[in-house]
């Protein structure tokens, strides 16, 4: 009985503690997010089996994690550098015909492994897809013409602001000068900071959504 | 934002929950302990069993006090341990069996020790 009260307070602290967490669902979770929901259900399951361990304990953790969690989220939700330390960067591993070894590596995935991905989206010939793309919470995206006979992706959109920060590594990547951007933000009449999202279109065109 | 300044409410709350229980009974609770458990050891040692049998009922009952406290925040084992080693020094100051007393005092002793040492700021307890 006392082993049913106990699960049944802990099970009480952790869905406060993932309400507060703003939990989506398993699979959309960033591998870190994984890592904290399998603490917290370690945490919990500790006191609930050991009787001699006072709940205290168990409390105390899943405090701590919750805390350190929303801190965190709160901090990627702000920083964009922070958001690429913690929860990485999305790698595009084929991009019209041409593979990208060194990302591959980096990301320790082997062809075999692609293939699986690509088969399990229901693509089986790279000829049919533009764009593979590994998303950071560990999924797969494939970007693809829906028939054959449709216009094929020329390029995936370029962001080049994203919560109101100019992304200075994209427009260095792509060859965009910080001229051009601020130029098409003046087009508009926008400032950088009233952008959310602000992206190179497939033809070269500025497309900003404020905020 | 609001998420987290719940969160740190909740974490502060816990903390300061903790300095409570560790600063307002823990330390003082064992330095009570350490202090009148060697006044008992002298106690026995000079074989004042009227003396003996009067404080040992004192210490019994505070500490029965103490328990409902740290019961939320000290390992059972612990607490189970302190009761077992209490009851036998009651058996022995009662048959006033000297010897046994003055180990069991000692026993005593490093439980209310180990259970500062546990509950310490420390960086060993910590790694």
């Amino acid at each position: 009985m006392i082993v049913a009260i106990r699960a049944l307070i802990l099970y009480a602290v952790l869905l406060i503690a993932m309400r507060i967490m703003g939990k989506g669902d398993l699979g959309e979770l960033q591998p870190f997010d994984l890592v904290v929901s399998l603490v917290l259900a370690e945490l919990a399951v500790m006191p609930m089996e050991d009787l001699d361990a006072p709940l205290f304990h168990g409390l105390m953790a899943t405090a701590v994690v919750m805390f350190l969690q929303c801190l965190i989220s709160y901090i990627t939700l702000k920083s964009n550098s922070a958001r690429k330390v913690i929860c990485g960067t999305p790698s595009v591993i084929y991009d019209h015909g041409k593979f990208n070894i060194k990302d591959m590596n980096k990301l320790r995935i082997n062809m075999n492994d692609v293939l699986g991905q690509m088969r399990l989206k229901g693509y089986y010939d790279f000829k049919d897809i533009d764009y593979l793309i590994m998303e950071t919470n560990g999924d797969v995206s494939i970007i693809a013409p829906e028939s054959k006979t449709a216009k094929r992706i020329k390029r995936i959109p370029i962001a080049v602001i994203l919560d109101g920060k100019i992304m200075y590594n994209n427009l260095d990547k792509f060859d965009i000068t910080k001229e051009d951007l601020d130029k098409s933000l003046k087009k508009e009449n926008l400032r950088c900071k009233d952008v959310l999202y602000g992206y190179i279109d497939e033809n070269d065109k500025f497309v900003f959504y404020k905020r | 934002m609001k998420m987290v300044v719940i969160s740190l409410i909740i974490l502060l709350l816990m903390i300061g929950i903790w300095a409570w229980f560790y600063y307002g009974s823990v330390d003082p609770v064992t330095t009570y302990y350490w202090d009148s458990l060697i006044k008992l050891s002298d106690i026995v040692r000079k074989e004042d069993w009227e003396r003996a049998k009067r404080d040992i009922s004192i210490y019994t009952d505070k500490w029965y006090e103490i328990k409902k406290t740290w019961v939320f925040f000290i390992n059972q084992e612990d607490l189970d341990n302190i009761d077992s080693s209490i009851r036998q020094l009651n058996i022995y100051i009662e048959n006033e069996e000297k010897i046994l007393a003055q180990a069991e005092l000692e026993h005593l002793i490093v439980l209310f020790y180990v259970i500062d040492e546990n509950e310490c700021l420390t960086i060993e307890n910590i790694f």
